[in-house]
């Protein structure tokens, strides 16, 4: 009873595990990843999703998945429009939390030469910590407008380029945002935080490209060796997390009235057809909206900085992508192409060569796919594939996935210990709190090469680059 | 102590005990601070606040109002010490007034209290279990 090995890097959860399992969970994974996942409660919240009404093909696990709550983390589930509901807790409460990955056209050496000054002056103009406050000041009507128009927006104020709009999922805006379903409390907890980092396993890193996996996608993506990139990793902050919270009490009253019964309450959900589903999805793609004008802002913020130390160069946009979100998207389901709603909670959206929704420049190849790894280790950048656009609605993985406590972590080392071993490596670290430094030891991490890995292997995303720290800034 | 923390992979749980439903609330609130912000030592407050909620049961209830304190965290910077705190357990309803404090420098970022895992038994003793989205 429960996990079957099928191939290599596929296990399935037979429904005989849990009682009231619609489908069986799809987990991708070596041995080494199979191992961490049965030492904790993620095996059991995978067969949970699977319950759920309307689901679609299986509870889909991703090999950075590890216990979260409600869904796991890494974990994808589709739903039919007709039979099928949404959950506020298949998002999480970090709504359109995501990447942004930034090209320079710099080498590594000339960075090296400022790394310090460089790095302390990017700490300084970009806010960071918890509940950091950010450089701008904005009315209510104006926090509104973020809302509805997201990236847009901070283009549109000066705080981004029109160009990299194409290069944001969705065009760097969320078409069916609706402003008016966000409350007063949300919009009360975004407006002093918009252009600012936030905390815990948020970060800003310089890196560099080390190796180049194809040559050919790399081109297209304009990926070369010794390359300096910069990476963006953070969400909605406190907006996101209080539309999830105000979201969460509406699903939980929607249940009574649609005579839904969840394994776990944070699996709370509405029919898709409902009213209250309706209200969520416009106020999760207006918290959305949020997080991609907050990642504008920061890449705005980053060219200033770098304008400052190298003012003949310039910072392109690869890809900004979200790894907490439901969308509504088109796929093949029962040999007919479908809108089904893909709730990707630690997943990220994975479009294969082709994909309309793609720009144009990425389209005869893939999207890029941006997959940050622990404090101090590599990351990566894939192409999405067509294997994964069928098998699991284009999702692949979305970081390295924690294996040890906040807690055990912060026992582990002390923060000097940590800071000394990662700048022996040549990894500058600056950080608001001593404490994040300790709870995000690279240790407290898979290894993310393991788990890249694992999805070119199962064929649902592929290697492009390598890319590897020399400064990371934490909350 | 009345509260432990409990191990999670990515977030961290509390677990609260108290000898009635009043004090939960008193002591999930004292865990919930000493959890963000270490020891706090409240010092000069600075105005009146009153937090009320009605709910559809004990567990929305005391999901609610740690997450109330987080968004006063969030928008004020304050910590809310409450001084009369009435629970209507039957009807799931809380009513606190007390001082909102200058906060101290936070240890630990929470991004919300999620009902994952979430657990309250009535008691005597109560207890509280939760965990916190970090």
């Amino acid at each position: 009873m429960g996990l079957k090995q099928i191939d290599p890097v596929r296990w399935v959860l037979e429904r005989d595990f849990k009682i009231g399992m619609k489908v069986t969970g799809l987990i991708y994974g070596d041995s080494y990843i199979i191992q961490n996942l049965e030492k904790e409660g993620a095996l059991t919240q995978i067969a949970n999703v699977a319950c759920l009404p309307g689901i679609l093909k299986h509870s889909f696990a991703m090999p950075d998945v590890h216990w979260g709550y409600g869904f796991p983390i890494g974990g994808v589930a589709a739903f039919s429009l007709n039979e099928g509901i949404i959950s506020p807790g298949g998002v999480g409460y970090d709504i359109s939390c995501g990447v942004r990955v930034m090209l320079t056209f710099i080498e590594e050496k000339e960075v090296a030469s400022c790394i310090d000054e460089l790095t302390a002056a990017l700490f300084s103009r970009v806010p960071s910590g918890v509940g950091s406050k950010g450089a701008l000041k904005i009315s209510e009507t104006e926090l509104l407008s973020v809302l509805a128009k997201g990236a847009l927006w901070a283009v549109k104020k000066g705080y981004g380029r029109s160009e990299d709009l194409e290069c944001i999922e969705e065009r760097g805006t969320l078409p069916h945002a609706n402003p008016d379903a966000v409350s007063k409390k949300a919009i009360e907890r975004g407006k002093p935080q918009l252009g600012t980092l936030g905390s815990g396993n948020h970060f800003l890193e310089i890196q560099v490209i080390d190796e180049i996996y194809d040559e050919n996608v790399a081109r297209q993506f304009g990926l070369n060796p010794g390359q300096v990139t910069v990476m963006i990793h953070c969400g909605s902050r406190g907006l996101g997390h209080q539309v999830c919270d105000d979201y969460i009490k509406v699903m939980l009253r929607a249940m009574n009235k649609y005579g839904i019964n969840v394994p776990d309450r944070q699996l709370c959900c509405a029919p898709l057809k409902s009213e209250e589903a309706k209200q969520y999805l416009g106020a999760m793609q207006a918290a959305a909206n949020y997080a991609l004008a907050n990642r504008e802002i920061i890449g705005h913020l980053v060219r200033e900085v770098f304008g400052d130390f190298f003012p003949k160069s310039d910072l392109k946009l690869l890809y900004d992508v979200s790894h907490n979100m439901a969308h509504i998207e088109k796929h093949g389901v029962e040999g007919k192409q479908a809108d089904v709603c893909v709730h990707r909670k630690g997943a990220t959206r994975a479009f294969p060569p082709g994909h309309p929704s793609l720009p144009e420049r990425y389209r005869q190849v893939g999207q890029p796919v941006i997959i940050p790894g622990s404090m101090g280790t590599e990351s990566y950048i894939l192409v999405g594939t067509k294997r994964g656009m069928e098998e699991c609605f284009a999702s692949t993985c979305h970081g390295a996935g924690r294996v040890l406590s906040r807690k055990a972590a912060m026992k582990s080392e002390k923060a000097d210990t940590i800071l000394k071993r990662l700048e022996d490596r040549g990894i500058k670290v600056m950080a608001e709190t001593i404490g994040t430094v300790r709870e995000e030891i690279p240790e407290a991490y898979k290894d993310v090469s393991r788990v890249v890995d694992v999805v070119e292997k199962a064929g649902i995303s592929r290697k492009v680059a390598r890319l590897r720290p020399l400064a990371v800034i934490k909350g | 102590m009345p509260w432990v923390e409990l191990p999670h992979t990515a977030d961290a749980g509390l677990e609260i005990t108290a000898s009635s439903v009043e004090d939960l609330v008193t002591e999930a609130a004292r865990a919930f601070y000493a959890f963000m912000f270490g020891e706090v030592s409240l010092v000069r407050s600075v105005e009146e606040h009153t937090v009320e909620l009605e709910c559809m049961d004990l567990l929305e209830l005391f999901v609610s109002w740690l997450n109330e304190l987080l968004y006063i965290y969030d928008t004020k910077e304050k910590v809310f010490s409450p001084e009369t705190i009435e629970v209507d357990s039957k009807r799931a309803r809380l009513l606190a007034k007390g001082n909102l404090h200058i906060a101290p420098s936070p240890a630990r970022a929470v991004k919300a209290v999620t009902y994952g895992g979430a657990e309250v038994s009535e008691g005597p003793p109560w207890r509280l279990r939760v965990y916190l989205d970090l």
